[in-house]
């Protein structure tokens, strides 16, 4: 279990989160969302171990993050930042491979060469293994990323807007297993969403953070409240129950 | 349980391994043939036949041969190799750090440090000291003193790379006009001297200049492929390579102490020798990509080429006259440069 | 006669004719050098390689020297002054053949080209040595002697000795002798006159014509012009500001208000403006030229303009051994009266007449108005 007690996160003199108190289970996928500045990215790379808190603790399995137990704490989580960049210049192959650089020598072993096939070939990407990131889809760079994030063997899954750029179906397709190894492997997940309906889809729980740094932590069927999203998104919105009984949200405008 | 697509990936990622293996051992023989060239070609125009048969038996060779092959020449032609070694590699690791492709072992003011520093020693005589020892020493102090400066600003509150390079320009600026002021003020020969200095050369090699930046090679560019897995990862961006455990103040503190330390050590015996540590990154990237496994050893060996390469052309460029080197790597760099980035052909091994 | 007697004549005569006829064995001889370096020469040195210096080399060694010369800095003669290079060459065309080991200030000097040629004796200038560096310990080390000479520095015991050094290493000890005579005495007789006279110093403002009137060419300290007319009794304006030779500003000279001014000039052809002297240059010429300058801006105020007390001297007659002809020059400007016996121009050809394998035709020395000083 990953638990934050108290915790307080700021840029500078300015608080983004404010005593937030929550609890993360294993195999349970966690959607972080809010609007924009709300401090979904901060609170993710603060879980990480990258963002220093203000005051509070976070703990995972009853361990504290620490300075001295840094190098430990991160070594069980894989983050994936939101981080969009140019010519990255390495293949599928090398970049999945850099899932297990602690264990990396200048001869790769062929143990680790087979895991990280092995995870290239889980998902489909087995024939573009040396194809270089850059020529790669939006959907299938995520999915090399996250297949390398799986290759850390993580108690703890940080995904930061992982599908935003993405197009619906690898939207989904991601998502989907994103959900499936949270379960398989039962890894503490939590995933920032846009996407109020994708997140309703896949998560098992939500947290909303609000730009009064309050929150809002429950199933999608009790966070998703009109009067709640007018407040914390503005806009104008719909909640309905679908086919199957979960909660969708239909925007009808931004409220003036 | 054999998964044939996986075994294909497996011996695909081998075959491209050993692909680039036979490309690092194809330029090293280049790299060899190169070296007797360079060895054959000097003002004093001496028959290729003498030269081998002094190469190979220097105890039966006529004394002024030996002289020229022994004393001048192959010390000359093992400074290019360890030289090249030196700024190719440096470079490809600057370009890596600073995420930058026009970055260079120059780019952080390191050269301009080091010009200023052998111009102040110049201009005060090396005070007394002998200038063989003196001006290296003074070169390679300042060059790590600017290294420290850029060092201790990039992390004074974690900035990013973009400031450390615009830091960097900051002091290149600022050592190239005390370095001016300094001409300004010197006498015409030490005027002389320190232009001397600052075009590069190889001229001036001796086997002790040699030994010692070899010796500065062996040890950073070792430590340099310690590092070279998490340099790949640094490709992937800052936050992901952080989020692989990439411990990024680290990374940046050894790799600059490093190649600061192998760069100045090079640049204070021949002079700020340009392009080798902007253009032999390139060349190995078109060869074997961005795994800085052999990106880094690879970027070595290619400015050692072009460093050897140069020499030999600034000894026929014009026959009997031995051009500063510095000046054929600038005046042949640029073009070349250019066509490299106007072809961006990619080789793909 | 006995036979004895005969014997012996023989014999004595015998050992008289071997004594001429045996090719005189390479002595290895002991010189120190002008920078107080002890260096083992074998003499006679029969493959010198001259750096510099090479009328002066001339002139102490007689022509014959020049033969046993197997290479030079060629640019340091032909380049940089080609009138004289051409003069000479036309007098010993194999100066051409000679093998040019390059000119240390562009660095283009091979040590190398030197080391092919296996000299037994490598002379340099005192400049070139400090140019060349760590190679000249190279050198040495290969077995190679290198002697450093200089007449570029103001200290004239320096000149002597370099003379005296050419002198031995070349076997004309006498002819290097009478040398240093004629210069100790040309500069002794301009210090002592100068001395009795007692009279206040005449500011002078000294320049290097080489850059036209439209810009600043360079001024000296206590440095070759600026220390000649410091020997010859002058207070050079630009002395305290300038170590060696450096351009000063135009204000500093129209506030000094020099009261002669001697402009440096040579063979500058290709430059529209500079100061023309030297070898092939008329006096018309050089005067239109040294006219020139006096349209500066406020220099018509200045005294040694008003007084037409403005010079030209030829660049080429300084840092070498007929400098004293030059100093005769720069003591008549500054002392009129007190010098009017001197004929410097006179002197500087003579020097050639006797000593060297050529006689300079042109202007080396100039005043303004043709007659008056």
């Amino acid at each position: 279990m990953l638990q934050v007690r108290d915790l307080t996160l700021a840029h500078g003199d300015l608080k983004v989160v404010e005593r937030l108190s929550l609890s993360f289970r294993n195999g349970e996928l966690t959607a972080l969302v809010g609007p924009n500045g709300a401090g979904k990215s901060t609170l993710l790379r603060a879980l990480f171990g990258d963002h220093r808190a203000s005051s509070g603790e976070i703990l995972l399995d009853g361990e504290r993050l620490t300075p001295a137990s840094h190098r430990a704490w991160q070594s069980a989580i894989s983050y994936m930042p939101q981080e969009n960049r140019g010519r990255m210049g390495l293949s599928a192959m090398e970049t999945v491979l850099l899932g297990s650089l602690g264990r990396l020598t200048l001869h790769v072993p062929e143990d680790e060469l087979r895991r990280a096939a092995i995870a290239l070939d889980q998902f489909g990407l087995a024939e573009i293994s040396h194809r270089s990131l850059d020529e790669l889809s939006g959907g299938q760079k995520q999915l090399v990323f996250f297949a390398q994030a799986l290759l850390r063997d993580p108690r703890v899954m940080l995904l930061d807007e992982p599908v935003s750029a993405l197009d619906l179906r690898h939207q989904h397709l991601l998502m989907d297993d994103v959900r499936r190894l949270c379960r398989e492997r039962s890894m503490i997940t939590v995933v920032v969403l846009h996407d109020l309906n994708l997140a309703v889809r896949f998560a098992d729980r939500l947290v909303m953070l609000c730009p009064d740094m309050t929150c809002v932590d429950g199933t999608p069927a009790q966070v998703l409240d009109q009067a709640l999203l007018g407040r914390v998104y503005g806009v104008d919105t719909r909640v309905s129950l679908d086919e199957d009984g979960h909660p969708w949200v239909q925007v009808r405008g931004a409220t003036r | 349980m054999t998964n044939p697509a996986v075994d294909l990936v497996i011996a695909m990622h081998r075959r491209i391994e050993r692909r680039r293996m036979v490309a690092l051992l194809g330029l090293l023989l280049l790299l060899g043939g190169l070296m007797v060239l360079d060895i054959a070609t000097g003002p004093a125009l001496l028959p290729i036949s003498d030269v081998l048969a002094t190469l190979a038996g220097p105890a039966e060779a006529d004394m002024t041969l030996r002289a020229i092959v022994w004393d001048l020449r192959l010390p000359m032609a093992l400074m290019a190799l360890t030289v090249g070694v030196a700024l190719g590699t440096s470079g490809a690791t600057m370009q890596t750090l600073l995420d930058n492709p026009l970055a260079s072992p120059y780019t952080l003011g390191l050269a301009a440090a080091a010009g200023f520093g052998a111009a102040l020693c110049i201009q005060n005589g090396g005070w007394g000291l002998n200038p063989s020892f003196i001006v290296p020493f003074c070169a390679f102090v300042m060059a790590c003193l600017a290294a420290a400066t850029i060092y201790g600003v990039g992390n004074i509150r974690g900035m990013g790379t973009d400031t450390m390079v615009l830091a960097g320009i900051a002091l290149l600026f600022m050592f190239h006009s005390l370095q001016s002021l300094l001409q300004f003020r010197a006498t015409p020969e030490v005027g002389q001297q320190i232009v001397f200095w600052l075009f590069g050369s190889l001229a001036k090699a001796t086997w002790t200049s040699v030994q010692i930046t070899a010796l500065a090679c062996l040890i950073a560019v070792p430590l340099l492929m310690r590092e070279a897995w998490k340099m790949t990862a640094l490709r992937l961006g800052e936050q992901r390579a952080r989020a692989l455990g990439v411990n990024i103040v680290w990374l940046r503190f050894v790799t600059i102490a490093l190649i600061s330390f192998m760069t100045a050590t090079a640049i204070s015996f021949v002079g700020t020798i340009g392009f080798i540590g902007l253009v032999a990154p390139h060349l190995s990237r078109l060869l074997v990509g961005e795994d800085q496994r052999f990106l880094l050893p690879l970027s070595g060996l290619v400015g050692a080429l072009l460093l050897s390469a140069a020499s030999v052309i600034s000894k026929i460029l014009m026959p009997g006259v031995l051009v500063p080197v510095g000046i054929v790597t600038a005046v042949v760099g640029v073009p070349f440069f250019m066509h490299l980035i106007l072809s961006r052909r990619r080789l793909a091994l | 006669m006995s036979r004895s007697f005969c014997r012996r004549t023989l014999l004595a005569a015998l050992t008289a004719v071997a004594a001429f006829a045996a090719p005189s064995a390479a002595q290895p001889t002991k010189v120190t050098d002008v920078i107080g370096r002890e260096v083992t020469v074998a003499l006679p040195a029969k493959r010198i390689m001259l750096g510099f210096y090479f009328e002066d080399f001339l002139a102490v060694g007689g022509p014959e020297a020049m033969n046993r010369v197997v290479g030079i800095s060629k640019a340091a003669w032909k380049d940089w002054r080609p009138q004289n290079w051409e003069v000479h060459l036309a007098k010993r065309p194999s100066l051409d053949q000679l093998a040019d080991v390059g000119e240390v200030e562009v660095s283009t000097f091979s040590v190398e080209k030197v080391i092919a040629l296996k000299p037994d004796l490598v002379i340099l200038a005192d400049w070139q040595a400090k140019g060349i560096g760590a190679d000249l310990e190279r050198l040495v080390r290969l077995g190679i002697p290198v002697v450093v000479t200089d007449y570029h520095t103001p200290d004239l015991a320096k000149h002597s000795a370099s003379t005296r050094l050419f002198g031995k290493l070349l076997g004309t000890e006498k002819r290097a002798e009478a040398i240093v005579k004629e210069q100790e005495d040309t500069v002794g007789l301009i210090r002592e006159r100068v001395a009795r006279s007692g009279r206040p110093r005449p500011k002078i403002y000294i320049e290097l014509g080489n850059k036209g009137p439209a810009e600043q060419g360079v001024s000296y300290g206590d440095y070759m012009w600026g220390a000649m007319a410091n020997d010859a009794g002058g207070a050079n304006i630009t002395r305290q500001v300038v170590k060696t030779w450096a351009p000063v500003s135009p204000e500093q000279v129209l506030a000094a208000k020099p009261e002669v001014i001697l402009i440096a000039g040579s063979e500058w052809r290709k430059h529209a403006t500079a100061q023309l002297m030297g070898e092939g240059v008329g006096a018309d010429e050089a005067r239109a030229r040294l006219n020139g300058f006096l349209k500066r801006p406020g220099w018509a105020d200045l005294p040694a303009v008003k007084e037409g007390r403005v010079h030209a001297v030829y660049h080429g007659a300084s840092r070498t051994i007929p400098q004293h002809a030059a100093l005769q020059h720069v003591a008549k400007i500054l002392y009129p009266d007190l010098f009017a016996d001197l004929d410097p121009e006179t002197t500087y050809r003579n020097f050639y007449r006797k000593y060297m394998p050529i006689v300079p035709e042109g202007t080396f020395m100039l005043n303004l108005t043709p007659g008056k000083v």
